[in-house]
């Protein structure tokens, strides 16, 4: 869009615009108080010389019907008291050493003033136009309250509870393979995982209050955090705006965790109510998307593939059943602590597949996931 | 009458100076960088509490994105240090992999230095086993004599059940580490505690 209609845009909702080039406006901040100030004193000025217009025809009707006083003196005082509201603001500057009235300026890239305008229009797009009575979503974007699910086409496959979006949510079975279709999985391996895992699209806490997102991807660090896309109402997080995302995240961890907030038991999901972040934004306002959770699901089974490969010798000679249920095993229970489930490296380093299969009954237990691993081991053991 | 003109310099005067420090306040506010350095070291305290394994000052620490990780291997650090006070720093490097669903863990490489090349006696399985609420194996070093104290348990229905924790200690001796017998330490679910 032209910098000029973006302009004329902007003053006429309210902003004042300072000024501008070819790469960014400057805006004047509207929260400024001193321009609340000002604009008070401007009304407030007109109301003053009004009253004292009124005063003024009062003394000379008084003093027409012959009341006694002294008219030059009250003068006198009216005009003492406009001049040191006039000079007010000159005194208070002189004091501050510099103009105390004026307010911040914001630097604002055209160029992503561009982009939120292609993504409206984008959005625009897919409404009818000739519909006029088409429902026009309100949600208060302070609290996020009824804000629109922007990926909605493609909602979380953790079970939805009361408390949607807020809190925390074991992964682990009961989100079933009613969305295996979603992802183009590439293999038995990935459409196992998210059978039995399944996907959220955002962040939630899990039991021990770690932020996860996706498949079960945990966020110990920025830089898992940022290997998503994130969306809010629409428009992709930038990375500022995802970093004070992930900053918020960790706060609202830390203050769950530190509270102990507690777990409300639902179906196979357990969570907490409030999944609301300290400037009032609820977790399932801010979304990833599709092919986020689909990349990192590759780079963990690529990793964790990696990583094993390293641990037990002859790992390329395994047969690929054997590869998936220690893959699995792998999601559950890390690249580390696959080693000290009691027996399993034993089994894997002697090849006993059969003995691999009865420890996957015994660790998984009830779990619909372990008869598929158990599967698998035994496929690989008649191989 | 006067008296009613200080007044009213006064009350504009104090009106002035209220405007004056509130503006400057703000001005002074830091602007939510205390709040992103508070969400900082809340982060810490999610993460898994720092366990004291007696390695300090690496000589190296290389980071590596975990966008761009294809291995697994987020960081490495590296120790020199004299393992067998022959005046020859030995090298110490510690490796954190991770899957990205589930805490990493730190694997040791121990190598002797003899002047042209490392001679690598690191033992088997000698790296940490972590968990979101309880460790399942950590690794301690000392110096002075050199020495590795190694508590591990096992899993054997799940993470969280506590289960008889072991210890074995290495030491240094002809050139190798020598492996003690293993010992029952205790039943628990985090055997950091147990250092």
């Amino acid at each position: 869009m032209n910098i000029d209609v973006i302009l004329h845009h902007l003053e006429n909702s309210g902003f004042r615009v300072l000024g501008s080039d070819g790469s960014f406006i400057w805006l004047e901040d509207p929260t400024c108080f001193a321009r609340s100030l000002l604009d008070f004193f401007d009304v407030a000025w007109v109301a003053i010389t009004v009253f004292a217009g009124i005063l003024l025809f009062g003394w000379g009707v008084a003093k027409i019907r012959g009341i006694q006083g002294d008219v030059a003196k009250n003068i006198r005082n009216l005009f003492l008291i406009f001049a040191i509201l006039s000079s007010s603001r000159l005194i208070v500057n002189v004091i501050w050493g510099d103009d105390a009235f004026t307010c911040k300026k914001i630097q604002v890239p055209v160029a992503e003033i561009n982009k939120i305008i292609d993504s409206a229009k984008l959005k625009l797009k897919t409404r009818d136009e000739n519909y006029l009575y088409e429902d026009i979503d309100i949600y208060d974007s302070a609290t996020g309250t009824g804000m629109p699910n922007v990926l909605g086409d493609m909602d979380s496959s953790a079970p939805e509870t009361p408390f949607e979006g807020n809190g925390i949510v074991t992964g682990g079975e009961g989100a079933g393979g009613l969305y295996n279709n979603q992802f183009s999985t590439n293999s038995s391996l990935e459409a196992h995982i998210l059978g039995h895992e399944g996907y959220r699209e955002q962040v939630y806490l899990d039991t021990k209050y770690y932020p996860t997102i996706g498949i079960g991807g945990l966020v110990t660090d920025y830089s898992k955090f940022a290997a998503y896309d994130f969306y809010a109402n629409g428009v992709k997080l930038n990375d500022s705006q995802e970093r004070e995302f992930y900053n918020k995240v960790m706060a609202f961890a830390a203050d769950a965790k530190s509270k102990k907030d507690p777990m409300v038991k639902n179906g196979s999901t357990n969570t907490i109510r409030t999944g609301i972040l300290s400037d009032g934004t609820r977790l399932s306002d801010i979304r990833t998307t599709k092919e986020s959770i689909e990349r990192q699901m590759k780079q963990y089974i690529s990793t964790s593939e990696s990583i094993l490969a390293r641990y037990y010798k002859g790992w390329e000679s395994f047969p690929q059943s054997a590869k998936n249920a220690l893959l699995d095993i792998a999601y559950g229970y890390g690249v580390g602590g696959i080693h000290n489930i009691q027996g399993l490296d034993a089994c894997v380093n002697s090849r006993n597949w059969v003995g691999a299969a009865d420890i996957a009954t015994r660790i998984y237990g009830t779990k619909p996931s372990g008869a598929q691993v158990r599967r698998w081991f035994m496929e690989a053991a008649g191989s | 009458m006067k008296k009613q003109i200080f007044y009213t310099i006064v009350i504009i005067l104090s009106i002035g100076l209220l405007i004056y420090f509130y503006t400057a306040k703000k001005e002074m506010q830091p602007q939510k960088d205390g709040e992103s350095f508070q969400a900082q070291n809340q982060q810490q305290d999610i993460k898994t509490k720092e366990f004291d394994d007696g390695l300090y000052a690496p000589a190296k620490i290389e980071v590596f994105d975990w966008n761009k990780s294809t291995d697994g291997i987020i960081e490495i650090r590296t120790f020199l240090l004299d393992i067998n006070g022959d005046k020859l720093k030995d090298r110490i490097t510690k490796t954190r992999y991770e899957n990205g669903t589930q805490p990493g863990y730190w694997d040791y490489k121990i190598e002797i230095a003899n002047g042209n090349s490392w001679n690598n006696i690191t033992p088997d399985g000698l790296m940490t086993a972590e968990g979101k609420g309880c460790d399942l194996q950590r690794i301690q070093f000392s110096f002075m004599p050199f020495k590795i104290k190694k508590i591990w348990r096992e899993i054997k229905t799940d993470w969280d059940s506590p289960t008889m924790a072991y210890m074995v200690n290495y030491e240094f001796a002809n050139g190798i580490l020598i492996s003690s017998e293993p010992q029952n330490i205790n039943t628990v679910c985090d055997v950091k505690i147990l250092f």
